[in-house]
């Protein structure tokens, strides 16, 4: 009779205890779904490309849709009259709004897949074009990135407030975090990404396709490099960033902060000894 | 294999070799003017010998490729090397390393704000020359690094403009320089393991090795590979380690390799660090006791997950056990003094009823 007791009053603990968490966990979930877009209706990222890729030759500042001379760069596969090494793509990234930070949530996954591959629309990528100098190009190429410090946008008057960096220790991975492929891409073309695993094209021996995690000290890695080989990359090779998962935000809990924060995604591409 | 054969088709009938290199949003592609001293030009950047007292020039062809006006900024920078190994063509704030004697950026190169006026073609003069009394043989790398500052404050001003977290693209370009002083083929990299310390990178407790070539020569196509373990000190077991890491190197750099803790917390301690970098060449041991105090272990740990505490949970249920231990016990305890008093009572009340 006593044992009976006590059993029932520590399964009803513990069942308390169990609820209490349950609770939580389904506030944080529901209190982390993104209301919208971020990126929707902005200047300079095109319709329905919030969670695409940026062209090259497309001005974020003005409102042409090509620089010209650049229609003939990017996807299509012509062998265009400019040639020479052009970072076709970037994807952007969005990790939609109203995060409520301080729920303990630290993984911000990408808001939407990204859309479909075509070839006027790729789709949210990363692609380099490599036309210079033919079959006796023996040196490549690096695409590397880094991330500046999160700075809080003022809303008395909408400039950045860069007395004080925000989310200090906050992590971008680029490439999914968990994923069995980290990095996936391959070589585009006019259907969008011919998939390293499922394409008739293998994947060069000489490019290297890496997952990066950024941290706010403007340190580049390299995110693509195709090495200096007598065979090397040639064409247009890209990264898809479609999946929600191929790229993640970690802000840890500890510095979560209530406002907007915007930090400086840099990307360099050149050529030179790697 | 279609788009291999289309695309060997195009270049063999364009044999001309454009080398430009162009990104989004800065509508200007950018070529190098190789010097007549440069031998080889599939390099696709600067690459050539020189000896003291050579003035060369490493000019740059920039065009303009749109009908808007475009502002650039080209800078001269030394190459340094990052904490993955990647050597590094752009701009840094702060010192270089003490070991580098010839700094590419300060031999004549000059650094330009330029305005391009729409579809303008120019080419930036620039050189880089070498005193006839230098005593240096070895590799001096550096590069031209170009962007646009007022496209990145647009790029910025869409961000706020956004009032969302986020981040926004930007985007630079870099044409490489790599100068061969004198016999240079007899001038290899040579390594030294500097500071050992505890510190946080993104929200994960690291140990920085500062790794430094400090000859004036590259590691080049990640030929190095690198491997770090921490140990506790005098201990055989290994506390973390980094794996096969692949490296490039630049002359005379230095960076900090992290051997990194992850979502584990650092323990303050006696530890040993053990590294070992290997070329075709040569391979280096390096081997640093170091320590880590509780200050330390507190900073690095500082952004990690709380972990989640159910010590109060066992407190109360073994108060609540002891309690109802108590409990039973002093109602046992009363039900048999009851049970003795009912007897006695029970004896007196039947005596009463009697």
């Amino acid at each position: 009779m006593k044992i009976k007791y006590l059993g029932a009053a520590a399964v009803a603990l513990l069942a308390g205890a169990t609820i209490a968490q349950g609770a939580q966990i389904a506030q944080a979930a529901d209190a982390t779904t993104p209301e919208g877009s971020a990126l929707q209706g902005v200047q300079g990222v095109s319709a329905g490309q919030d969670g695409g890729a940026e062209k090259a030759g497309r001005s974020a500042v003005t409102d042409t849709e090509h620089a010209s001379g650049q229609s003939s760069v990017g996807v299509g596969f012509k062998v265009s009259d400019q040639g020479g090494l052009t970072l076709n793509f970037v994807p952007n990234f969005d990790f939609g709004t109203n995060h409520d930070m301080g729920t303990g949530s630290e993984t911000l996954n990408l808001f939407s897949k990204g859309a479909p591959t075509t070839k006027d629309e790729p789709g949210r990528v990363l692609a380099v074009t490599d036309f210079r100098g033919a079959t006796d190009a023996k040196n490549g190429y690096t695409v590397q990135v880094s991330m500046g410090k999160f700075y809080k946008v003022k809303d008395s008057d909408n400039t950045l407030d860069k007395s004080t960096p925000y989310l200090n220790g906050a992590t971008l991975t680029l490439g999914d975090a968990n994923g069995a492929t980290p990095i996936k891409g391959g070589v585009l073309t006019e259907n969008g990404i011919d998939n390293y695993g499922t394409s008739s094209v293998p994947k060069p021996a000489t490019l290297t396709t890496k997952q990066v995690k950024l941290q706010q000290n403007d340190a580049l890695q390299a995110i693509m490099t195709s090495a200096k080989s007598e065979t090397p990359a040639v064409g247009t090779w890209a990264v898809d960033f479609s999946d929600k998962n191929s790229a993640e935000l970690d802000v840890p809990a500890a510095v979560q902060d209530h406002g907007k924060f915007v930090a400086q995604l840099n990307w360099d591409l050149g050529s030179a000894t790697n | 294999m279609l788009f291999f054969s289309v695309l060997m088709l195009g270049v063999s009938f364009n044999p001309k070799k454009v080398q430009a290199v162009q990104v989004p949003d800065i509508p200007v592609s950018v070529e190098p003017v190789y010097p007549d001293i440069q031998k080889e030009t599939s390099s696709e950047y600067f690459n050539f010998s020189v000896k003291p007292g050579d003035v060369v020039p490493t000019n740059l062809k920039l065009v303009n490729t749109s009908d808007k006006s475009v502002v650039l900024r080209i800078q001269p920078v030394p190459a340094t090397t990052t904490p993955t190994g990647d050597i590094d063509y752009s701009p840094h704030k702060g010192t270089v390393d003490g070991s580098l004697k010839y700094n590419f950026a300060k031999l004549g190169p000059t650094a330009e704000k330029i305005t391009l006026k729409p579809k303008e073609t120019r080419i930036i003069d620039q050189k880089v020359s070498l005193q006839p009394d230098m005593k240096f043989k070895g590799m001096i790398l550096g590069g031209f690094y170009i962007w646009s500052p007022s496209v990145n404050a647009s790029a910025q001003k869409a961000a706020i403009k956004r009032h969302k977290t986020g981040v926004y693209n930007t985007f630079g370009m870099y044409i490489g320089v790599t100068m061969h002083v004198g016999d240079d083929s007899s001038v290899f990299p040579d390594f030294r393991l500097r500071t050992v310390k505890p510190s946080i990178q993104g929200a994960e407790p690291v140990v920085l090795a500062n790794l430094q070539n400090f000859k004036p020569q590259a590691v080049t196509n990640k030929s190095m590979t690198i491997k770090a373990k921490v140990y506790h000190r005098g201990g055989q077991s290994v506390v973390k380690e980094t794996g096969n890491l692949k490296f490039s190197f630049a002359p005379n750099s230095n960076t900090d390799i992290p051997i990194s803790w992850g979502k584990s917390r650092m323990a303050p301690g006696k530890y040993t660090l053990k590294m070992t970098a290997k070329t075709g060449l040569r391979t280096w041991h390096f081997t640093r006791n170091f320590t880590i105090t509780p200050q330390q272990s507190a900073a690095a740990n500082k952004l990690l997950p709380k972990t989640r505490s159910y010590l109060w949970l066992w407190i109360l249920l073994v108060a609540v056990v002891v309690l109802l231990a108590i409990a039973s016990m002093a109602y046992l305890y009363r039900r048999g003094i009851n049970k003795g008093r009912n007897q006695t009572g029970g004896r007196s009340h039947s005596h009463r009823h009697r």
